[in-house]
């Protein structure tokens, strides 16, 4: 599982440009269930199990990460941009991007030149520039396009415990996903792994109003905030204590008995403890006339950075959760 | 002499406190092809000899900016102060390595935007959280003061233009690396010895006491460090132009007999440079060189480079060597002292 997260944050896949990481997906699960890509780039994924489920079960993890766009290139052959995704200006500053293969540095102004206001205020996003080297537009233009995307370059840290890396959301979900394909066989279920949710559960919408389903199953990773000095009523949810299960958050109110049976189930977890944030649950349990959703996440300290860090435990026991909801509500355990 | 590797290679040692990998690495560099003599705080000069009193002095500060811990607690988390200039607003979500009875990986903290309420930037670096990961095992590797540096990997942009942290001053200290090589083997009118001093970074220090036990012979001394490039934020009038060539420092607190030999030795031999005019302070070792014992007719030749202080500093290797031709011109052209 491991190895197989640290391959897939090694990709690029900024919402809308998820190919890399697709390929990589089509190429892990091939031979092992019934795939289809629909028109946006979701991947939808049929799995045949020893047994039929009373309810269709959708289980969902998103391909895209957050980045930026190149917007223009300048005369002085530093590169312009705009963010795709939430991204903090503060995690932007002197960081390297991958712009496909070429890499860049946003620069910002030296700490020796900045006044006062400087030091104490952040710059603007489109005050910011990436500096791939080229010392005209013209060469610039030779390895970069208008509307390419650039990542944050992907440093995977094993910090005993747990991991850092980028693009763990999601990643992680990615990963479970795959490793259910491979391993579970109890129940039939679908699994998508869908494009553009950090730009507003795009590629979820489509693919939910083509499978279909009663019940879905939703994978993330969800903001962590256990850090020293944060007060304990903010912190969200803490590393190591096992999955982070959803009640409510800015864009869903989750089904109430599998969030109790998510958290019953005798695998650990925790209750996500804030209103915050959102995911593909928003779009999922709008589809057509309504479906039944739960969202398990993996918690994840500086989310949307270059350097997520998750913990190892955590993870597979949301592998573990994953497999045990979806058996629950496939065999009609879970009412 | 490969300028990318040994830029690279001095680029990945560390610098530090009690950490001395730059000054190991001269000291095998150096030795066999100069005088060797290590001077206080781990301050390192190799002379090349010549067969005049004369003797021409450069320095390159060889130590980074970084950080300490300051404290430890049992979830694993730390607080630091600045060794040397840090900008703590680049620092959130970045990865570094704390240099305890193990090398130990860690990340700043950050709020995602999900959380933050407010866009004001953390500009004081004791109040950053830095992240272990390790819980109470942190305790185990990581003690008040330890060092935090930058984790750094060198890599190269378009252009010959390399992104790396430290190249304050390592662009500096490769400048002369490649200036010895330069001197191998030569017959020189005077001698030549090159300085690799430490704690520039926390005030200029240790080029005071390096400089003060070889100031009987020395006769004029250049300064070799960095400056600032212009960038979209920086200006012309704050920077110099990535790949212009050496900036050759103009101030009245350089000597302008120095300066003025420079510039010549620079046009005559054809040799890209640019002036960097300062009002009086240079605020590098120049400055200390300058005033040591009864006073040592000093100037200055820095390298620009983008994002000082960060861990993307940017700089043009056609600079570094270009320097290092100017230098060795310089000392072809036997400097400006009589002797």
């Amino acid at each position: 599982m491991l190895n197989l997260i640290k391959e897939l944050t090694c990709l690029d896949g900024i919402s809308g440009r998820e190919e890399n990481v697709r390929d990589y997906i089509l190429q892990k699960i091939e031979g092992k269930c019934t795939v289809n890509v629909d028109p946006l780039g979701n991947i939808i994924c049929f799995k045949k199990g020893k047994n039929t489920p009373v309810k269709k079960i959708m289980l969902d993890a998103h391909m895209d990460e957050v980045g930026l766009i190149i917007t223009a290139v300048g005369n002085d052959g530093f590169l312009r941009f705009a963010t795709v995704g939430g991204i903090d200006v503060s995690v932007l500053l002197s960081r390297r991007v991958k712009i496909g293969d070429t890499l860049g540095v946003i620069g910002s102004k030296p700490v020796h030149l900045c006044s006062e206001t400087d030091k104490n205020s952040l710059p603007k996003v489109e005050d910011l520039y990436i500096d791939i080297g080229a010392t005209n537009k013209e060469q610039a233009l030779e390895h970069v396009q208008i509307g390419d995307t650039a990542a944050f370059e992907n440093e995977f840290l094993d910090l005993g415990d747990n991991i850092s890396a980028k693009a763990l959301d999601d990643r992680i979900g990615c990963a479970i996903l795959i490793n259910l394909i491979e391993n579970y066989d109890e129940y039939d279920f679908y699994a998508v792994f869908s494009v553009q949710e950090e730009v507003g559960l795009r590629g979820a919408k489509a693919a939910t109003y083509t499978v279909n389903p009663d019940s879905a199953i939703v994978l993330e990773a969800t903001t962590a905030q256990d850090i020293k000095d944060v007060p304990e009523t903010k912190q969200v949810c803490k590393l190591g204590n096992g999955t982070a299960v959803s009640f409510m958050d800015k864009s869903t109110i989750y089904d109430r008995e599998y969030y109790l049976a998510a958290l019953n189930s005798g695998i650990l977890s925790q209750p996500k403890a804030a209103v915050s944030g959102g995911n593909n649950s928003g779009a999922v349990h709008l589809s057509r006339g309504g479906v039944r959703t739960i969202a398990l996440s993996v918690p994840c300290r500086y989310i949307h950075s270059c350097s997520c860090v998750c913990n190892k435990n955590d993870i597979i026991n949301t592998y573990n959760l994953a497999k045990c909801m979806l058996s629950g509500i496939a065999s009609g355990e879970i009412k | 002499m490969d300028t990318k590797k040994v830029l690279f290679d001095l680029c990945s040692l560390n610098q530090i406190g009690n950490k001395a990998e730059c000054t190991e690495y001269i000291k095998q560099a150096l030795s066999g092809i100069a005088d060797i003599k290590m001077l206080d705080s781990d301050c390192i000069a190799a002379t090349f000899k010549g067969i005049s009193d004369g003797e021409i002095l450069f320095d390159a500060h060889i130590d980074q900016i970084g950080m300490v811990v300051t404290f430890v607690d049992d979830n694993g988390f730390v607080k630091v102060a600045a060794a040397g200039g840090i900008d703590a607003k680049t620092l959130l979500a970045k990865t570094v390595k704390i240099l305890g009875n193990k090398p130990v990986d860690a990340v700043f903290s950050s709020t995602p935007p999900h959380l933050k309420s407010s866009d004001t930037a953390v500009s004081d670096i004791t109040e950053l959280i830095l992240d272990t990961a390790l819980g109470a095992n942190a305790k185990d590797f990581v003690s008040v003061g330890d060092y935090v540096v930058y984790n750094n990997t060198p890599a190269e942009l378009l252009s010959g233009r390399v992104t790396s942290a430290f190249l304050d001053n390592r662009a500096g200290v490769c400048a002369l690396l490649l200036l010895a090589d330069m001197l191998k083997g030569k017959q020189l009118k005077k001698s030549v010895t090159l300085l690799f001093s430490t704690e520039e970074e926390l005030g200029c220090r240790k080029v005071k006491t390096s400089t003060f036990a070889l100031a009987d012979n020395i006769t004029e001394a250049v300064a070799v460090d960095v400056t600032f490039a212009t960038a979209p934020d920086v200006s012309s009038a704050h920077g110099g132009e990535l790949g212009g060539g050496a900036m050759v420092g103009i101030s009245p607190f350089l000597n302008a007999n120095v300066t003025n030999k420079i510039l010549k030795v620079a046009e005559e031999n054809n040799l890209p440079y640019q002036k960097e005019v300062m009002g009086a302070a240079t605020s590098t070792n120049a400055d200390s060189i300058g005033i040591t014992k009864s006073g040592i007719p000093t100037g200055l030749v820095s390298i620009p480079i983008r994002n000082m202080h960060t861990s993307i500093e940017v700089a043009d290797m056609c600079d570094i060597e270009n320097t290092a031709k100017l230098l060795y011109e310089y000392v072809i052209a036997g400097g400006v002292a009589e002797c």
